[in-house]
């Protein structure tokens, strides 16, 4: 989920905009002027509504991933910005890849951007899910250690090559498919991770799978 | 002159303003702008206007920014803002001061916005 994708959601508010006055007018026109036809013509701007309604729910909720550098930090819990990326993804793990949460048991929050925490969940989980060829598991645990919430990402996909792991966080540095990939997820998330005083590692084994581990500062705020 | 109410609509896409006109025409006597100058100008010549719709997302001036200078000099005028994005901390903040009175998201929902302006000059009509 790049910031384009983003970007591009919200220009699409206007010509959706566009469609759902257009369609508005329409049917008070019919109401107005063409009274006995309103019933043959409702199924038509009934689809019309539902393809708006649709298309502004995923517009409302890539939105929700997009840069926004004007809000403020606030306190984020990381097992529900987890669980929102599990949704999103849901449609590419059905039948195919099994999750695990190993979540811990106190308080996992960060005081951080909850957009870009978002984005940068999104973008490790997602990679996790490509990795995984046919039937697969992603294990996702969580701790404390120390100052520290530590967030481990466990894949049983295809691992990472020791040369292309030197050049994972190299802008546009993909080894997807053309149009599967714009390689800059994994180079936005590392900074969204540094922009949080984070630490992000990872352990790769070529067949076998990959460990993302994200080491974020505990909420600072939380003793107040 | 007739018995409906003026209002003031602010958008930088002419399509948005051409629709908005149509669908509102009928009930409110309906002017437009295409910017948040255009908006200051018109507000300066129709003292009649009492409700201002403005588009967040313009060149040069958002919709904030206009309604913010409007709001000074037009206190009893009510302002309502449209936006493609969720509230944001700085339309929850103008909210909170009482400078934008509702904000709508885009598609707007045209019901929606006559309902919210029906129920307001009901509740004006009371307090008088």
């Amino acid at each position: 989920m790049g910031v384009l994708t983003a970007g591009v959601a919200h220009e699409i508010n206007n010509p959706l905009n566009f469609i759902s006055a257009g369609v508005f007018g329409i049917e008070n026109y019919f109401k107005d002027n063409l009274n006995d036809h309103v019933k043959k013509v409702t199924p038509y701007l009934n689809a019309i509504n539902e393809g708006i309604y649709r298309a502004a729910n995923i517009v409302t909720s890539l939105n929700h991933y997009n840069h926004r550098d004007d809000l403020p930090h606030t306190i984020c819990k990381i097992h529900d910005i987890i669980n929102n990326c599990l949704i999103i993804l849901n449609n590419q793990f059905k039948n195919r890849i099994t999750i695990h949460k190993n979540y811990t048991n106190e308080s996992a929050e960060i005081f951080g951007s909850d957009g870009k925490l978002h984005q940068a969940m999104l973008n490790i989980i997602g990679n996790a899910e490509q990795a995984i060829e046919d039937t697969g598991e992603i294990t996702i645990t969580t701790k404390i250690v120390a100052k520290y919430l530590e967030i481990t990402i466990a894949d049983n996909g295809c691992g990472i090559s020791n040369d292309n792991m030197k050049r994972i966080l190299d802008p546009f540095f993909s080894t997807k498919e053309p149009g599967k990939g714009t390689g800059l997820g994994l180079s936005i998330t590392y900074n969204i991770i540094l922009e949080h005083q984070g630490i992000l590692e990872f352990e790769s084994e070529l067949g076998k799978g990959t460990n993302v581990i994200i080491k974020l500062p505990i909420s600072k705020e939380e003793q107040s | 002159m007739n018995d409906k109410m003026t209002l003031l609509y602010i958008d930088d896409e002419l399509i948005n303003v051409e629709l908005f006109e149509l669908n509102f025409n009928k009930k409110f006597n309906v002017i437009t702008g295409l910017s948040g100058l255009d908006g200051l100008n018109i507000l300066e010549s129709n003292p009649e206007i009492s409700l201002v719709i403005s588009d967040m997302k313009m060149p040069l001036m958002s919709g904030l920014e206009f309604i913010r200078i409007a709001k000074k000099k037009y206190p009893n005028t009510t302002f309502f803002i449209i936006t493609g994005f969720d509230i944001t901390e700085e339309i929850a903040k103008a909210i909170d001061e009482k400078i934008i009175h509702k904000y709508f998201q885009k598609p707007v929902k045209v019901k929606e916005i006559e309902n919210t302006i029906e129920n307001l000059s009901l509740s004006k009509s009371i307090n008088f």
